[in-house]
Order: C-alpha cells, then structure tokens, then sequence
C-alpha cells in the first residue's frame, strides 16, 4: 500500500516538473487557503482569489528556494498572510474597517434570514476592527485547516504566547460585540 | 439582541474563514503567469549578462588601453639604479645625446637641447655591433669596421656610437676627445661634463657630432685614450623617411605652382576667391618651410654621426661580490623582498590606473545598474496593479 506523498515531497517533484503534484497540492490546500484568505480580506471572494493566486504563483517561482526548515504547509500560509496585507495595502490601507459588510457579503449568503447574517457581519466587523496581530491569531486559531500548534508556527509565536494573545483577543472581540448589541 | 455566547462566537468565527464554494482551480492560472514571468526573468537574466559581458568587455578594453602607460609608467619608476658605476649603454639610454627625429619641424630644438631618446619610429634599424670589454688590455686596437661602410649608394643612415672608457688621467682624455670634433667638417661636440669631486670619482661625458664617414676613425682614436670598456654602434635607415619627405616636398610644390597659376589666371576674380587663395597659398607654403627644414634636418642626422663618450678613471673599485652563504642567503632575501615591494606597487599601480582610467565606465556600470534596478521595480509595481 502506498503512503500518501508528503506535501514536501509533492514540491520537489513539482521542481522535476511534475505538474501533477502541484494539482495535488491544490487539491490539499486551495480550499482551505481560500477560506484563509477570505478571513484576512474581509470577505471579498476576488480579493481572496487574487490573493490565493499569487500564492501559488510564489510557490512555483520560489519553489527552489524552499529549504524545508520549516514545512510546505506554515510556509505557504505564511506566504498567503503577506499576500493578502500587500493586497490590503494596495486597496487603499486597511479598507476592511471601511468596507460595507452587505457589499463584501458573497452572493450565496443573500438567501440567509436577515438576522444571521448580520449577526455574522458583526463578527466579521469587529475582527477587522482587532489590531493586525490579534487579527491573525484569531482568524488562524479558528480557520479548520490548522491546530493552534501551526497558527503558533506560522505566526513564529511560541504555544502559549498564542493562546493568551488569543484569549485577549477573545475579550476584546465580546466587549466589541457586546457593546455593539446593547439595546 | 443579546451578545453571542462563547460557542456562537466562535462558530461564527470559524465561518469567516470558510470558503463556501468550488475551488476555482488558481494554481493553474498562477502556472500560466508563472511561466510568462519566467520567461521575462529570464530575458531580464540576460540582458543582465550581457550587462554584465559588455562591462567585462569594457574593462578589459580600458586595462589594455591603460597597460602600455603603465609599463611605461613601471619602466620609469623602476628602472635599476645601479649602485655601482652605470655601464655605457644605460647611461646612452638614460641620458640623451640624441632624439629621434619625427619627421618635423621640432627635431632640430630637440636634438640641442638633447631631452629626446633613441627611437626607431619609422625608420629600420641596421644591426649593431655590440662590443663588450675587450680582451686586450690596452683597447685601441680592435679593429671595427665603420658603420659608414654598411651605407650603400643611395640609402639614408643616421650613425650612433657609445664608448666607455677606463683612463688613468680623465680629465686629460676628456680635453682629448673633445678635441677629435673637426670644425673643418663641421664637427662639434654636442655637450660635454665633467663631473666628480676628486679625481676618482670624475666622470666625464661627451657627445661628439662627427661626420658620418669619418666615425671610424674617430672611434680608432677615442680608443686610444684609455681601456675601452664597452663599445656600441647602430644605424638607422631613414630611406624611407627621406624619400617620404621628398615626395611630400615635391607635391606641395607642385600644388604651390598651381595656385600662383591660379592666382596670376584669375586676377579678374571676386576679391573673396582671391583672399581664399591666398591663405590656401600661404598655408601650402608654410607646409613646404616645415618639410624642407624637417628633411634639412634628416640630412644633418645622416651626414653627422652623435658618438657618445663616457670617460671614467681606470681605478674605479669594482663592486665587490657577496661572499659567504650568509651574504649569499642575505641578498636572496633582499632582492626578493625588493621583488615583492615592487610587484605590490605594481598591483596597487594597476589597480588606481584601472580605477581612475576606468572611471567612466564604472560611472556608466553603475547608471545602468541602477536603471535595471529601477525599471525591476517599476515592472514589479505594474504586475501588482495588473493583478489587482
């Protein structure tokens, strides 16, 4: 029975020219960094796929220049985190804050009752409104692809430097919305 | 509303980084533009080699442009400095007792004030007839054929000739050989010196101006006044120099002619024509002046020999040789420490020479630099733009 290639084995053999590994890879990961990005975006489904593009246009130019110090996973999200703050930058500085949640809202969400969704845009408003830092915790802490372990990797935090920023963010998340809530 | 509970929170913030609908296969795409990069990368690559080529080529170009000046450079700096007495022909080649004719008008100033050299710019040079120390003690009697006799009918030689000589009285033999210049011939020496604060250390230098048939002669009888050390003698043909000289000279005679013709036709014509043609004639003219005193000059070269004297007394205490292991071993590391001084001051010489001569170049290496530099960033920009 053969084990499933490692994603840094699915580099190197993309780096021989095995375009099927990067398809794989794709397949693993695309998903999941599309959700990634659209956190880090505030929710605007192009400006993740741009995002998640140009990720995977690093990966395949600087695919020899992976060192495997650390793995093919913290790297490439470590890579689609600064894609998606040089996108941010260029659209203007952190727009998320100024952002209209309605406008960012995808299409599919329009069918949700009223109050859901704006329940959801509240969240979505007051971790745009977190410090950078705090941002980033929070969104990789809860994004499904990774464990704390990796957050604090990708974010080169040690574990339990993560998990009390994360607390705090936490706190400042439910005073945000509590006070947004207050009748 | 009521806030959200811990679980609610957290599922809602679990959603925010969900992506809900088909992946839309972007690795694709990015392979796509990847590779269209790639290849600019690549063109950019090489355009930066050929930078980089076309600046090595230019450094090249600029040291072997710089390397004849700084041998000459090194030649000048670095010429031995004997510590014992200079040999004959050092001293002919570092004192000048004759320039090399360039074929102008100038020739005649620097052949009197003697600052210019042996040259064999455009002219052949005959072979010479090197003599080291004689073997007879008494010199005088070496039987050396002139260098007159090598001059076939119709060929232009310019005779030169060094003597050293050993004399127990050189004050004596330097009144002597000043002597031998014949006025009657037109003779004359050139320039005499005697230096020295005592009698042993005098020395005396002399160029003697002979005619060319008699320089046999007078070098039997310079032989005569001590023990001939060394002893050298060339020729240069100037055949062809003169015959240039010649056919020029002729030429702007001819064209001289042709416009006194012209003049003396056109004496009807606009006063502007005729003040052209007089400064056109004047100009011809003044060509013709230079030639013939430049081929004047070559004449006086060929028809009068340059000897170079050099008169030291007969008791000059050799330099005594090293002896011993730790002499021997003392002057090894001497001379290769002079070596290496000299190869480092060489190097640094080289390097400033390349530095400073090349210093267009590096100002041009660098602008280019910096544009490449400069349109990387701006294509970065614009694919980023092009992107968003």
């Amino acid at each position: 029975m053969n084990s499933p290639r490692t994603d840094e084995g699915l580099l190197a053999d993309f780096r021989t020219g095995d375009r099927g590994a990067l398809a794989e890879l794709a397949r693993r990961y695309e998903r999941a960094w599309l959700g990634a990005a659209l956190g880090f975006v505030g929710g605007r489904r192009e400006l993740a796929c741009d995002a998640v593009q140009e990720t995977w246009m690093r990966i395949i130019r600087f695919a020899d220049r992976f060192d495997q110090r650390s793995r093919f996973k913290t790297w490439a999200y470590r890579i689609l985190i600064n894609r998606c703050r040089d996108l941010l930058e260029m659209e203007n500085g952190h727009v998320v804050a100024e952002m209209p949640a309605a406008a960012a809202a995808p299409a599919s969400r329009a069918a949700r009752p009223a109050e859901l969704a704006d329940e959801h845009d509240s969240v979505r408003r007051a971790v745009s409104q977190l410090p950078p830092e705090q941002r980033a915790i929070v969104l990789l802490c809860y994004h499904g692809d990774l464990t704390h372990e990796q957050a604090a990797e990708i974010l080169e935090l040690p574990s339990g430097t993560l998990k009390s920023r994360l607390h705090a963010a936490l706190n400042e998340l439910r005073r945000m919305l509590a006070t947004e809530f207050q009748p | 509303m009521n806030p959200q509970p811990d679980n609610k929170l957290e599922s809602d913030l679990a959603r925010l980084t969900v992506w809900d609908g088909g992946a839309p296969d972007l690795w694709r795409a990015a392979l796509a533009a990847a590779s269209v990069a790639g290849t600019k990368t690549a063109r950019w690559f090489a355009s930066r080699w050929a930078l980089g080529a076309f600046g090595m080529a230019a450094a090249l170009v600029v040291f072997v442009a710089l390397l004849p000046s700084l041998s000459r450079s090194r030649l000048r700096t670095y010429e031995p400095k004997s510590a014992a007495i200079p040999s004959a022909p050092s001293l002919a080649k570092s004192e000048a007792f004759l320039s090399p004719s360039f074929g102008d008008a100038n020739d005649v100033a620097r052949n009197a004030g003697g600052e210019g050299r042996f040259s064999n710019d455009n002219t052949e040079s005959i072979p010479s007839h090197h003599f080291g120390t004689p073997s007879t003690p008494g010199g005088g009697s070496g039987a050396v054929q002139s260098p007159a006799s090598h001059a076939t009918a119709g060929r232009q030689i310019v005779h030169k000739a060094t003597i050293e000589l050993l004399a127990d009285d050189v004050r004596a033999a330097f009144l002597k050989a000043g002597q031998l210049a014949s006025e009657a011939h037109g003779e004359y020496v050139q320039d005499s010196a005697l230096t020295g604060a005592d009698d042993k250390q005098l020395q005396a230098n002399l160029t003697l101006r002979v005619a060319a048939e008699r320089l046999s002669d007078v070098l039997n009888e310079l032989r005569q006044l001590g023990k001939v050390r060394s002893e050298r003698t060339d020729g240069e043909d100037v055949t062809s120099r003169a015959v240039d000289l010649d056919a020029r000279l002729r030429n702007e005679q001819r064209v001289e002619a042709e416009l006194l013709d012209l003049l003396e036709s056109r004496k009807d014509a606009a006063l502007k024509d005729i003040i052209d043609l007089r400064a056109n004639l004047a100009s011809v003219r003044n060509v013709i002046e230079q030639l013939t005193a430049q081929r004047q000059n070559l004449a006086r070269l060929v028809s009068l020999a340059t000897v170079l004297v050099i008169i030291r007394p007969s008791d000059t205490p050799a330099v005594p040789p090293p002896t011993g292991i730790g002499a021997y071993f003392g002057d090894a590391i001497s001379t290769m420490w002079q070596k290496g001084l000299r190869v480092l001051a060489d190097t640094l010489a080289m390097l400033l020479g390349a530095l400073i001569g090349g210093l267009p170049w590096w100002i041009l290496l660098a602008a280019t630099l910096l544009l490449f530099r400069n349109a990387r960033r701006q294509s970065c920009v614009d694919r980023d733009r092009r992107v968003k």
